[in-house]
């Protein structure tokens, strides 16, 4: 790491760590049989601050890899861990949407992973979880204390609303085509492994926007053997894919957009920061395997004089 | 002598055999245990061969495997598949333990896979955990403490701190509760090791205020003193853990102190 992050090392921020893992690997200096992974020393750690600040990793990498931390290293690749973006809202949790200014969405909040507070921008750093339970899940229960009244009743869900839900839900669980979940679930994950990865380019991701929509296309044969209303895993399965695909098809595209490397997001074609063009949040619209991709501004001013706005700065480390 | 039969509707039968259709040369019989209360069919233990060949090593890939290649209607539950959510906690070849953490290579012979002992499924693998989240509830696993004020931290040195190792590390399974054959003739009454073990957790706890009223609220003939030290509880722990002597200290801790 000393070549990548001379100062921070190994306590670079995981984006750069995953790059540098990634170039290792990339430029044949990766181990193992295919190559394809790095070593994770910890052994020159004492045995007592491995015991007592690293117990989780020290049982993982004896369950899964037969490897005893204090001797041996540990087989690691860089994989997804944090979906950045999400559901844009404001600090109070308040889910927004565009139309002519920002405005909030009456009665839809949103918090944690699902959320884009946007407070980490495009990266995912130590403690973005923190934040997320214990500042933001206080702001919105706040808001949501303020919002609802006490006894007050719901509104009426129309009729149109709660059948849109019933046909989806009955559409899926009678699904008889031809591709299982699970098959389409693997494409979808290699292809989101393979062409939106940690490094990107024009051409990779535009075949990841094909790839992506095409097994989009496998759902209108999606197959569901299970029929049962009791614990049907099959069809939760099912839904569940239904939702990550569309979560997929707006990831990719939304990255193909994006011609410049910020955060965790690094364009080999792209390796600048461009703040003129992309200094925005991306907005996209999804419409099926169909995406509208719009930006919406970022806020350059900070709500009390206590702190002064601050702007983005190159990283070193 | 009384004659205790299973009701006829709860033997458990001879279920499909899944043939192989990879032709590998690699192959296991996985014997799983298959019950779906909405079609009135008796239990029944259903035969995969699976390919080894391509399985990794846990005995949930195998389950994945199955659910994934041959037969999608097999319901289980699991989520985090390392041994952090207790999701997957189900009886492998006999013994209780978390799919994700369990190597199908320490198994001999044919494989089966049952639900957790003597819960009611609610399907397949999946057992009812109900019961055991409401004595859960019942022990109040969290901390209370009045004379802290809102705004102040509550301290705890690194020796107090260090009381609640082999406690916090719990991820309420099951494994053990079910195990426990006192458990499985009290369920009801008798509280178990991993409710006990959370009991213990909180009354250690130095932050915590209520450690003689949760003393008091324990020291009774069925939610802890159902537990004649059998140990299966500590045996079966996917973490390590030693509920037994959590317990022991418990009874030990109102013999000494005047609840």
């Amino acid at each position: 790491m000393e070549r990548y992050a001379p100062n921070a090392k190994d306590l670079a921020s995981r984006d750069v760590v995953s790059r540098s893992m990634s170039i290792e690997i990339n430029e044949g200096r990766g181990v193992g049989k295919d190559k394809d992974h790095v070593h994770l020393h910890l052994s020159h750690l004492d045995k007592s601050v491995i015991e007592n600040r690293l117990p989780g990793i020290t049982d993982a990498a004896r369950l899964f890899a037969n490897v005893d931390v204090t001797k041996d290293p540990i087989p690691v690749v860089p994989t997804v861990h944090y979906n950045m973006g999400g559901i844009p809202t404001n600090y109070k949790a308040e889910v927004l949407t565009v139309n002519g200014s920002e405005k909030t969405v009456p009665g839809l909040m949103a918090i944690g992973e699902a959320a884009c507070v946007s407070v980490h921008g495009a990266n995912r750093l130590g403690s973005n979880s923190l934040i997320d339970l214990v500042v933001f899940g206080r702001a919105a229960a706040k808001r949501a204390a303020e919002l609802v009244k006490p006894g007050a009743p719901h509104e009426d869900i129309g009729e149109l609303e709660t059948q849109k839900c019933l046909d989806r839900f009955d559409k899926l669980r009678n699904a008889k085509g031809d591709n299982s979940t699970a098959e389409l679930r693997l494409a979808m994950q290699k292809t989101m492994q393979s062409k939106c990865a940690v490094f990107r380019t024009e051409k990779n991701l535009k075949e990841g926007v094909d790839e992506i929509q095409k097994t989009y296309d496998g759902m209108d044969s999606i197959s569901v053997k299970d029929r049962s209303l009791v614990f049907n895993t099959d069809l939760v399965e099912t839904l569940e894919f239904d939702n990550l695909i569309r979560q997929a098809v707006t990831t990719v595209e939304s990255a193909y957009h994006r011609k410049e490397s910020r955060g965790a997001h690094a364009r080999e074609d792209y390796p600048k920061r461009d703040d003129e063009k992309f200094m925005q949040h991306t907005l996209a619209w999804c419409d099926g395997k169909n995406t509208k991709i719009s930006y919406r501004e970022v806020h350059k001013s900070t709500l009390t004089n206590e702190v002064q706005y601050f702007p983005p700065q190159e990283r070193v480390y | 002598m009384v004659q205790i039969n299973l009701p006829k509707n709860s033997e458990v039968i001879k279920g499909k055999y899944y043939d192989d259709k990879t032709g590998s040369k690699n192959i296991r019989k996985v014997n799983v245990y298959r019950w779906d209360p909405s079609t009135e069919e008796n239990p029944r233990l259903d035969t995969y061969e699976v390919d080894m060949d391509n399985c990794p090593s846990k005995v949930l890939d195998i389950l994945n495997k199955i659910k994934n290649e041959i037969d999608p209607s097999l319901a289980y539950r699991r989520s985090c598949a390392h041994g952090v959510c207790g999701s997957c906690a189900m009886n492998m070849g006999g013994k209780n333990g978390l799919a994700c953490t369990t190597p199908h290579a320490e198994i001999d012979g044919d494989i089966d896979i049952y639900p957790l002992p003597h819960l009611k499924v609610k399907r397949d693998l999946i057992g009812d955990l109900d019961g055991l989240y409401k004595q859960y509830e019942s022990i109040e696993p969290w901390l209370k403490n009045n004379s802290t004020k809102e705004k102040t931290e509550i301290v705890q040195s690194k020796e107090e701190r260090a009381k609640l190792d082999g406690a916090y590390e719990c991820i309420m399974c099951a494994c053990c509760s079910t195990s426990c054959p006192s458990y499985w003739w009290n369920g009801d009454k008798y509280l178990g090791p991993a409710v006990l073990l959370q009991a213990y957790r909180w009354i250690i706890d130095s932050r915590d205020e209520e450690r003689k009223a949760r003393l008091k609220k324990v020291a009774d003939e069925l939610k802890l003193y159902r537990c004649h030290t059998i140990l299966n509880c500590t045996s079966a722990c996917p973490k390590g853990l030693n509920p037994a002597k959590a317990i022991a200290e418990l009874k030990k801790m109102i013999a000494t102190t005047n609840v």
